[in-house]
């Protein structure tokens, strides 16, 4: 018999999702909260089996929330409800350390088989999102780039060669069939980015990368 | 006149005679051969009295003697009528005559009467202006004197023509309330108005003629460098300065031009200032409204966004909840009606959630710029079909949130320009934080335009909007596009250590 805490600011929501839970006979709500740091109060006095809290609260948002129940109530498993569709949110409620992930379109059929499998220990994802949080995480990892280099524009890229070959922005703009202006634009974005001062950096790095070869 | 000529040469006879010792002729001969030479000498010298352009006359004791032709050419009389007792004096007009009175003016060591302009009458009843002089002479061995006289009626037209240019010139430049200097190339000053000279702190007699920097020993070597880099890239330029006034602090800006003499080489460089304080003063206060109107718009946005989510959505949602739980318990019981209801509810949700996240998409303050911009790139790219790359280094949560949300708006901003104008089918972001600057660069390879014309040809393009709201960041906006070469949006906003501390994004 699962022992639930329901937090969420708004009356009509609690309302709503003490209705669903209560079609369960075995759950049984023993307290709410409508404030975050409240929140974290009740759940660290009850220790709960299950948190059901909205992703937005007043004082201490739901995913912050999830973080300190993790510390005052290690036992205690969160779910946490959300208007958003939207995986960053499930990568942060994941990471704060939240069990489950329920969009409020969807509490209807969702809420119970979520709150049950939290009871165990066990994760669970809206359905929505499930399939796609995947990939979003993959996404998220590759646009995170360690190598300035990858920063760069293919004009940019294709600047800092001729520059690191000795070219004037006169004779890169020549050989581009671009303005001199343009390639000045291209070449201080492209220093900016890599971080670079001086031509004399840029021959370095240009060095360091085998864009020009050492022998020069 | 020949007897005159030939009384000088008496002396000469015997010159000549004691230097041509060598030669020994009769003095018959020589007298022959000297006569000879006088009737020469006088005939060329008459000839010359005519063809010059000077008239000349020889008057003595009230009669006019002698007169060549150009002086009956100027005053229209003919010869034999001004010679003899014509009252020659009294054509020179009266107001001037008094000072032509040959005995009275006289230089008694070289009996010159030094030139002096007058008008005269001449016949046909015009006027004429004239320079004269008169010289004491000997006339057929008394004392006479001969007037020559120069029309210089054309001279003097061009000269009263040039007077009243200048003083017109004069006019314009004093009316004038911005300071005109005119530097020669050593930065010494040849002429100022009287504005510029009350901006040199002196009368424009007490300033020309001076150097610049005696005057201002410090901004002086500055306006030399100025005058000479524009003489020397003969090409005009315009400074911007801030300038200490009796009347308080005053931004002027100046424009400097070369000035070229008739040969066309520089040899002076002409400067205009204008007072642009309140001009200075209007753009710093319209930056400042526009960096309040972004503020508030901002603010207002959020605002609305939240009171949609959070009110309107979640007061939704509950119903939606209880009426889930009448749906399920009233079994087959008006079955259609609740089920219609139930899609008007999720439909309602929907929208409202739409509404609140195109206004402020709460991510950005629950999650940060990077996940704000993958979910934007993600919805971005199923509604255009443009596949964006999006690439980030070192963007993390301590970025503040006033820098996120600019950052978030030009990348917004940004990405609807590339649909609607570029006509490709990727793009890509870059974000780059490296402790005290955001990076943002939003690149295409599409059509590209003309940055320079942009502001008439694509009124709707939101470049301003993005300039402001990277100007009221303190940050600057660099747009790079060529048509058929695509479009580099670059964005550095500075981040203050201060903020960052404040950790809100």
């Amino acid at each position: 018999m699962p022992t639930i805490v329901l937090a969420d600011d708004h009356d009509v929501v609690r309302r709503g999702l003490q209705f669903i839970l209560e079609t369960e006979s075995d759950f049984d709500v023993v307290g709410e909260a409508a404030d975050g740091l409240e929140t974290v109060r009740i759940v660290e006095q009850l220790q709960p089996d299950v948190l059901v809290v909205d992703v937005m609260m007043p004082g201490l948002s739901g995913l912050e929330v999830s973080r300190r129940v993790a510390e005052v109530a290690p036992h205690t498993n969160v779910v946490v409800v959300s208007m958003y569709a939207n995986e960053a949110y499930v990568m942060e409620a994941i990471q704060s350390g939240a069990k489950g992930y329920v969009l409020k379109n969807s509490t209807q059929d969702e809420l119970i088989p979520a709150v049950r499998k939290a009871a165990i220990g066990r994760r669970y994802i809206s359905e929505a999102l499930a399939d796609t949080i995947e990939a979003y995480m993959k996404k998220a990892k590759d646009g995170i780039v360690s190598d300035s280099y990858e920063m760069l524009s293919n004009r940019e890229r294709e600047v800092l060669h001729l520059a690191a070959e000795g070219l004037t922005n006169a004779e890169i703009a020549n050989r581009l069939f671009l303005s001199p202006r343009t390639i000045e634009d291209h070449r201080s974005s492209m220093m900016h980015k890599l971080g670079l001062r001086t031509h004399i950096d840029l021959v370095r790095f240009a060095l360091r990368r085998g864009i020009i070869p050492m022998d020069i | 006149m020949a007897k005159s000529v030939r009384k000088n040469l008496e002396s000469s006879q015997c010159q000549t005679h004691r230097t041509s010792g060598e030669t020994f002729l009769s003095l018959e001969q020589e007298c022959e051969h000297l006569a000879e030479t006088l009737v020469e000498l006088e005939e060329q010298y008459l000839v010359l009295l005519n063809e010059i352009s000077e008239g000349v006359i020889v008057t003595q004791e009230g009669l006019n003697r002698y007169a060549n032709r150009a002086l009956s050419e100027i005053t229209g009389w003919a010869l034999d009528e001004i010679i003899g007792e014509f009252p020659f004096m009294n054509m020179i007009l009266p107001t001037q005559a008094a000072r032509h009175i040959p005995e009275s003016a006289e230089d008694s060591q070289t009996g010159l009467y030094s030139p002096n302009r007058f008008q005269i009458n001449c016949k046909d009843g015009t006027t004429k202006d004239v320079e004269m002089t008169t010289r004491k002479v000997r006339y057929g061995h008394r004392d006479a004197h001969m007037t020559i006289l120069k029309d210089i009626t054309e001279y003097q037209r061009i000269e009263v023509a040039l007077l009243e240019s200048e003083e017109k010139f004069r006019v314009i430049l004093d009316s004038t309330t911005s300071p005109i200097i005119y530097y020669d190339l050593e930065g010494n000053i040849l002429l100022s108005n009287i504005a510029g000279a009350e901006w040199m702190g002196g009368s424009p007699d007490s300033i020309i003629g001076r150097c610049v920097h005696d005057i201002f020993p410090i901004e002086g070597q500055a306006i030399l460098r100025r005058v000479r880099r524009v003489a020397e890239r003969s090409e005009g330029s315009e400074y911007e300065d801030k300038v200490l006034l009796s009347s308080g602090e005053r931004w002027f800006m100046s424009r400097f031009e070369p000035v070229r003499d008739g040969t066309g080489s520089i040899f002076a460089v002409q400067t205009i200032s204008h007072d642009v304080t309140e001009h200075k003063h209007l753009g710093e206060a319209w930056r400042d409204l526009s960096r309040r109107l972004v503020e508030v718009q901002e603010q207002e946005r959020r605002h609305i966004a939240s009171e949609l989510h959070d009110q309107i959505g979640q007061n939704l949602t509950g119903l939606k909840m209880m009426f889930g739980r009448i749906q399920t318990e009233s079994g087959t019981v008006n079955r259609g009606i609740l089920d219609e209801a139930n899609q008007v509810l999720d439909e309602l949700v929907e929208r409202v959630r739409e509404l609140s996240l195109n206004l402020r998409p709460s991510m950005l303050d629950d999650l940060g710029l990077v996940p704000s911009i993958l979910w934007l790139v993600e919805r971005y790219s199923l509604q255009t079909g443009i596949q964006v790359d999006f690439r980030h280094k070192g963007v993390d949560r301590s970025l503040p949130i006033d820098v996120a949300t600019a950052a978030y708006r030009i990348v917004q901003e940004s990405l609807t320009n590339i649909a609607r104008h570029a006509n490709v089918n990727k793009a890509a972001i870059w974000l780059l934080f490296d402790g005290k600057t955001l990076t943002v660069h939003i690149h295409d390879e599409g059509t590209g335009f003309d940055p320079d014309s942009t502001r008439s040809s694509r009124p709707s393009s939101g470049l301003v909007g993005m300039r402001e709201r990277a100007k009221a960041s303190g940050g600057k906006l660099r747009i790079s596009s060529t048509p058929g070469n695509g479009t580099d949006i670059i964005v550095n906003l500075p981040v203050s250590r201060s903020s960052t501390k404040r950790k809100t994004g």
